[in-house]
């Protein structure tokens, strides 16, 4: 067990510094000088300035140097400074960090309640053999899923924030009232937006997962000990389906991070995607660095601790690796 | 003829029957000089070349503050009907109507005078987080962070937009000298910093010199590039109240418009020395607001400065806001929210049909900002001046003002119209595309199968490229989709080149490249109105790319042309405003001739505000001024 | 990965799909026989594929042309069976070369990510040794970036335009395939018929092209149907961000995005694109997910 788990960290670290060395090599590729186009017109004009600034965040050095420069700063709690914003990159991310895991968190329990809902429906259905209300609810759940999330962001503003006027539409608080319930009702459409794909793929997973765990041996076992329906659900068949739905989580993960771009986006979130596409037209590199470092390490962390949980829930699992 | 077709354009724009263009304007008594905005001169025109009996209704509300009469605000309404010939009847109808609700007004203004509300918190639209230079007088870099910064930061000589010229401020005196190399400023005594320190000669002079000196301890905070253009030279204390300052030129004639500008805002040393870099998010000035706090990514606040030395310009808000919200559509949903006070910038469609509310109401605002097609003089067919005339009629620029920018303005000449030593009289070539096609058949350019002109002597396509580069969001827009359908209608095809912003100025592969630059669409905008600002890089022979001098190569057009140089040089030291002027017309006078500029538009800037907000005022490089706002709730 | 767990379904389902050949008149009416739903949503997919084709030829104007006159003429005005846009343009022609677009954006980076997947996959997963291990941990690396980020990351570098879109997307989509089909392609290679083969002393190319690429390619044509999918949103989605397609050209994306700005003057002119794409994403994702479930469906029965 402990060498699996060494290997397992290693191969993770592994990760996350290869990650860091492919964007850091690949801002260094991109055509365009984040100081040039920081200064605009004024660097045009004043080259001394360019080469000040140049300086001054490390870009004229070799990237391999400026790669170890970042790591040594890193290893020091220091992400560096920002080319364009007036701020440390720490400090940019943290209140951004902050939102988006607001959000992120917030779109992750309706996705994980909604999708987990959905899934038993839809599984019962199938298991009373209601074969049209089945099919009305795949096929509302593809539709769903295909539906792009600025298209679905853009119904939504319309349908509550402008015609029915029930919720703010834009920004995380208003100027005036900024207690809980108002920050909530900010909360809604953007979380909702953001849950609904992996929701409903979640749903479609549980689904599945039920259906055959339904379907399986120890169900029909259980059915022959004279166990009530009930019983066999809760105990034994929910039990089998939540494989799928932790897996499944960690890869949720992912998509919130994606998605949060397109939906802090459409509805003016100050979170960490927005933040990043910015930064990537705007070639501040030290942003970008530090962001994408963020993402990497939570994305590793979770994909472990859900290959980690995977014996926790399914004994076999941890049998056979011990 | 230009203010008719502001009216009509502003009217059409509006889209409504009812509404039509409400130019408000603030107006004052004679205590205040600041708040007569340039704006009024616009609205006062307007009326001129409008017929009388269209005007319908005039309402005149005088706000009388309680120690001195301060704002008058004058909103005049015109139906869109004037210009559609169907309702003609229709409108005599309404205008009997209206002129006896006239009548009411004037007489309620004057039995009645409306105190200014004061207190209250401003709250406008922002588009991002202060960049770097932060928000501290000189080096604050954008237009939105020069917003904030001018409030907390004020200048030694004000620039009045309307009278052309700087007026005394934090300097109560100023003399030029007669040769025109130094300018003496008498201090206004007893002005404090927001800290509590003096404002004095010597912290005059350690501003500028902060400034203009490249080795001065603090000026490597500063990203302003004063130092290179060399236009001022250095600041010395000539006795305790007295600072003068040195003209980097030989001779210059508006030695004191040069300080008014950005770089010579005023913070306080002590302030400087305690924060060193830091200062850029933390400016201590002696203007009328005070720095209050930030939040990244969500807002930043300002606060009255309750010790301002000027009563007369003392603001009547408690508190300003900032919200910070990138996105236009975002903003748009928050302003309709009623979210917000301000929303600068009012360009999308959807905010501006906001106008057509009686909640909100917009406000034009001049600037000191034009767009305008040109073209590489220094290539074939463009080097010709005929085929160039045969672009410039080719451009439907009425529709194009009429339907996509309805509070711009054509511009026959590179210069506006409210700057100094402007001239309107130049050849204009209106739109008519028969006349374009029949130049390029003159000029052997003859229609192909497909469409696109073939030249005869060398089979050249008429295929060129109009640069384009990645601003946020869309490289290509409706303007440029616009002028891309009126070249393909007299037979030249376009493409896009889209160019990297950081390699725009790039001379190897961007727009300073002499070689491939063909059609280029292009904006300048200048902080003060003197054309020396811009038709001395855009037209002199040695600014054409690759320039020799450090910062010059801006003559994308290659324009060279030797009286034009020997009108631009002299001009820029002559003493006398007269010869100068003419020079300068003259100047003006050649370039349309040749069509040098195939067409300009005048940009002015729409605002959209809160109909219960006043006084509000944007400077013509749009930066705001919020002392004289005030909230009528 | 969506959907239930490909590899095993295609283990343990082993009833591969056998796609209609030429010529089997009879073999194929038997299949469509048998698989209705299927066919329908086949016919409906090379449908679209069809008219990403010829959309050019059966636009019934220019998209393109700019009429300042006929802004935000309504729905089914006379020549303009969609309206026009906010200059003026036809905005059935729009659609019509914007869904071409769209389409083909979408259809070939998960083309190329299926190629590119099968040859990773099978190189690594046959070969194993130093080769795998290289290709795997860069495949790690790439997968720990979220997939809509790191194609933006990859337009950022490779410069903004519909091309270089196109290819970040195939790169982003590669890993996902390359690994599924990786592990496919182990399982293979300990069924009792590659062993045979080894025996039998065929060489290492010969296995995977007679052996184990017929085995593999099922899955990967029904990945590459799922990757359709959401490759038609993400085109869509750069589009909108301003990453992907740009103005005079329009995708679909491009068309919700410039409509954004008017949506509460022609809320229709968002609405229809929007509709539109999720409709061509459904289609691809409900065919690629019959096609993966047809693999499984032994398993469940």
């Amino acid at each position: 067990m402990t060498g699996f788990l060494l290997r397992r960290l290693g191969a993770s670290l592994l990760v996350v510094v290869g990650g860091s060395i492919l964007v850091f090599g690949a801002l260094r590729a991109i055509p365009g000088d984040p100081i040039q186009l920081m200064l605009g017109t004024q660097g045009v004009t004043n080259p001394e300035l360019v080469a000040r600034y140049t300086e001054r965040f490390g870009l004229d050095l070799p990237a391999p140097v400026q790669y170890l420069y970042w790591v040594g700063q890193l290893v020091r709690g220091d992400l560096g400074d920002s080319i364009v914003q007036p701020q440390s990159v720490g400090d940019f991310m943290r209140m951004r960090a902050i939102n988006t895991a607001v959000l992120g968190a917030t779109a992750w329990v309706i996705a994980v309640l909604g999708g987990t809902g959905i899934g038993v429906v839809a599984a019962l259905l199938v298991h009373r053999r209601m074969w049209v209300a089945d099919y009305a609810l795949s096929g509302f759940s593809v539709v769903m899923i295909s539906i792009p999330s600025f298209s679905l962001a853009l119904i939504l503003m319309i349908i509550f924030g402008v015609n029915l006027g029930w919720l703010p539409v834009l920004g995380m608080q208003s100027v005036e009232d900024s207690g809980l319930l108002d920050r909530l009702r900010h909360l809604v459409l953007p979380a909702v937006t953001l849950a609904t794909v992996p929701g409903f793929v979640l749903g479609r997973i549980v689904k599945a997962a039920i259906t055959d765990a339904l379907l399986g041996d120890y169900a029909r076992t259980a059915y022959a000990k004279g166990l009530s329906e009930r019983r066999v659900f809760l105990v034994h068949v929910l039990r089998n389906a939540m494989v799928p739905i932790v897996t499944n989580t960690g890869l949720m993960f992912g998509g919130f991070l994606s998605g949060s771009v397109l939906v802090e986006f459409m509805f003016a979130w100050p979170g960490l995607g927005r933040g990043l596409v910015n930064a990537i037209l705007a070639r501040d590199f030290p942003i970008v660095q530090g962001i994408t470092l963020l993402i990497l390490v939570i994305f590793t962390v979770v994909n472990f601790l859900v290959d980690l949980s995977y014996g926790l829930i399914d004994p076999r699992i941890r049998y056979a690796r011990a | 003829m230009t203010r008719r077709q502001l009216l009509r354009a502003a009217m059409l724009g509006g889209g409504s029957a009812t509404l039509a263009a409400m130019l408000a304007a603030c107006g004052e008594a004679e205590v205040v000089e600041k708040t007569v905005t340039v704006t009024v001169t616009e609205v006062k025109e307007v009326v001129k070349e409008v017929p009388v009996e269209t005007v319908v209704t005039k309402e005149v509300i005088k706000e009388v503050p309680v120690e001195t009469v301060v704002t008058k605000e004058v909103i005049k309404e015109v139906p869109v009907e004037t210009i559609k010939e169907v309702e003609v009847e229709k409108v005599v109808e309404k205008e009997v109507i209206r002129e006896v609700e006239v009548q009411k007004v004037v007489t309620r203004e004057v039995e009645r005078p409306v105190d200014v509300r004061r207190g209250g918190t401003l709250i406008l639209r922002h588009t991002r987080d202060p960049q770097v230079g932060g928000i501290e007088g000189p080096q604050a870099l954008a237009e939105v962070d020069k917003s904030i910064a001018f409030m907390i930061s004020e200048t030694m000589l004000k620039f009045d937009f309307e009278k052309v010229e700087p007026v005394p401020w934090l300097a109560e005196a100023f003399e030029i000298s007669p040769d025109g190399t130094f300018i003496d400023l008498t201090i206004r005594s007893g002005i404090k910093f927001q800290d509590g320190t003096d404002f004095d000669a010597d912290a005059a002079v350690f501003n500028l010199n902060r400034v203009f000196d490249a080795d001065h301890p603090f000026h490597a905070t500063g990203v302003y590039p004063y130092t290179n253009w060399a236009l001022l030279s250095h600041a010395e204390k000539v006795s305790s109240d007295v600072v003068r300052v040195f003209s980097g030129l030989d001779a210059d004639p508006i030695l004191h418009w040069r300080l008014t500008t950005e770089a010579t805002y005023m913070t306080s040393p002590a302030a400087i020395e305690q924060f060193g870099e830091d200062i850029d998010l933390n400016p201590v000035g002696t203007g009328p607001f005070k720095f209050d706090a930030f939040e990244p990514g969500v807002q930043l606040s300002l606060v009255r400065n309750e010790d301002y030395w000027n009563p007369d310009n003392a603001p009547f808000l408690d508190k300003v806001i900032y919200r910070i919200i990138p996105d236009a559509q975002a903003a748009a949903a928050e302003f309709r929210a009623g979210n917000l006070d301000v929303f600068p910038f009012a360009l999308t469609p959807d905010i501006l049909e906001l106008r057509d509310d009686a909640k909100f109401r917009l406000q034009l605002f001049a600037t000191n900002t034009y767009f305008y097609l040109s073209a590489n003089n220094a290539i074939d067919p463009f080097d010709n001046p005929e085929f160039r005339k045969a672009l410039a009629h080719a451009y439907d620029w009425k529709t194009r003002i009429k339907e996509l920018e309805p509070f711009n303005d054509f511009l026959p000449t590179p210069w506006y119209p409210h700057g100094f030593a402007y001239n309107g009289d130049v050849p204009t070539y209106e739109y008519n595309p028969e006349k374009s096609r029949q130049i390029l058949e003159d000029l052997g350019w003859k229609l192909g199968p497909d469409g696109v002109r073939v030249r005869e002597s060398d089979g050249k396509r008429a295929s060129f490229t109009i640069a384009a580069w990645l601003a946020a969001g869309t490289p290509v827009d409706d303007n440029r989709l616009f002028m891309q359908q009126n070249l393909k209608d007299i037979g030249i095809e376009t493409e896009f080149w889209i160019m990297d912003p950081s390699v725009v100025f790039d001379d190897v592969e961007g727009i300073r490249n002499p070689d491939k630059l063909e059609l280029y669409p292009l904006g300048w905008n200048t902080a003060l109105p003197d054309p020396s600002f811009l038709l001395d890089p855009t037209y002199l022979c040695e600014e054409r790319p690759p320039a020799e001098k450090a910062g010059a190569g801006w003559n994308f057009a290659q324009f060279c042309d030797a009286r034009v140089d020997e009108l631009l040089t002299q001009a820029r030291k002559d003493m006398n405003p007269e010869t100068r002027a003419a020079a300068y017309r003259e100047v003006q006078q050649i370039i349309a001739e040749g069509a040098v500029m195939q067409w300009g538009v005048l940009s002015r800037f729409p605002v959209l505000i809160k109909s219960d907000v006043h006084g509000l005022f944007y400077r013509p490089y749009r930066v705001n001024e919020l002392e004289r706002v005030w909230l009528d709730r | 990965m969506r959907g239930p767990d490909p590899v095993d379904s295609a283990l343990h389902g082993g009833n591969r799909v056998r796609l209609p050949g030429t010529g089997r008149t009879a073999a194929l009416a038997a299949w469509v026989g048998a698989n209705r739903w299927m066919s329908v949503l086949l016919a409906i997919a090379a449908a679209m594929m069809v008219f990403a084709i010829v959309a050019p030829w059966i636009a019934p104007g220019d998209p393109t042309e700019v009429v300042l006159s006929q802004r935000y003429l309504p729905l089914w005005s006379e020549g303009h069976a969609m309206g026009t846009d906010h200059l003026g343009r036809d905005y059935l022609s729009r659609l019509i070369v914007g869904g071409r677009l769209s389409i083909m954006a979408g259809l070939i980076p998960a083309f190329g990510a299926m190629v590119a997947g099968l040859v990773i996959g099978l190189t690594s997963g046959y070969f194993g040794g130093w080769v795998d291990s290289v290709l795997m941990r860069i495949i790690d690396v790439l997968l720990a970036f979220p997939f809509l980020l790191l194609v933006i990351l990859m337009v950022a570098v490779l410069g903004t335009d519909i091309r270089n879109a196109m290819i970040a997307l195939m790169i982003g989509g590669t890993p996902g395939t390359a690994r599924t089909l990786r592990s496919l392609v182990l399982s293979i290679k300990q069924r009792p018929f590659v062993e045979a083969a080894e025996v039998s002393g065929l060489g290492g190319w010969r296995i995977i092209q007679h052996e184990i690429f017929p085995n593999v390619l099922p899955l990967a044509v029904a990945l590459m149907t799922i990757q359709m999918s959401w490759m038609i949103v993400a085109i869509a989605g750069l589009s909108f961000l301003g990453l992907g397609v740009r103005p005079p050209d329009a995708d679909w994306g491009t068309l919700i995005a410039e409509a954004r700005g008017h949506i509460f003057r022609a809320p229709y002119l968002a609405l229809i694109p929007s509709v539109l794409v999720a409709l061509v994403s459904f289609v691809f994702f409900v065919l690629g997910d019959a096609l993966q479930r047809t693999l499984g469906e032994e398993r469940v029965r």
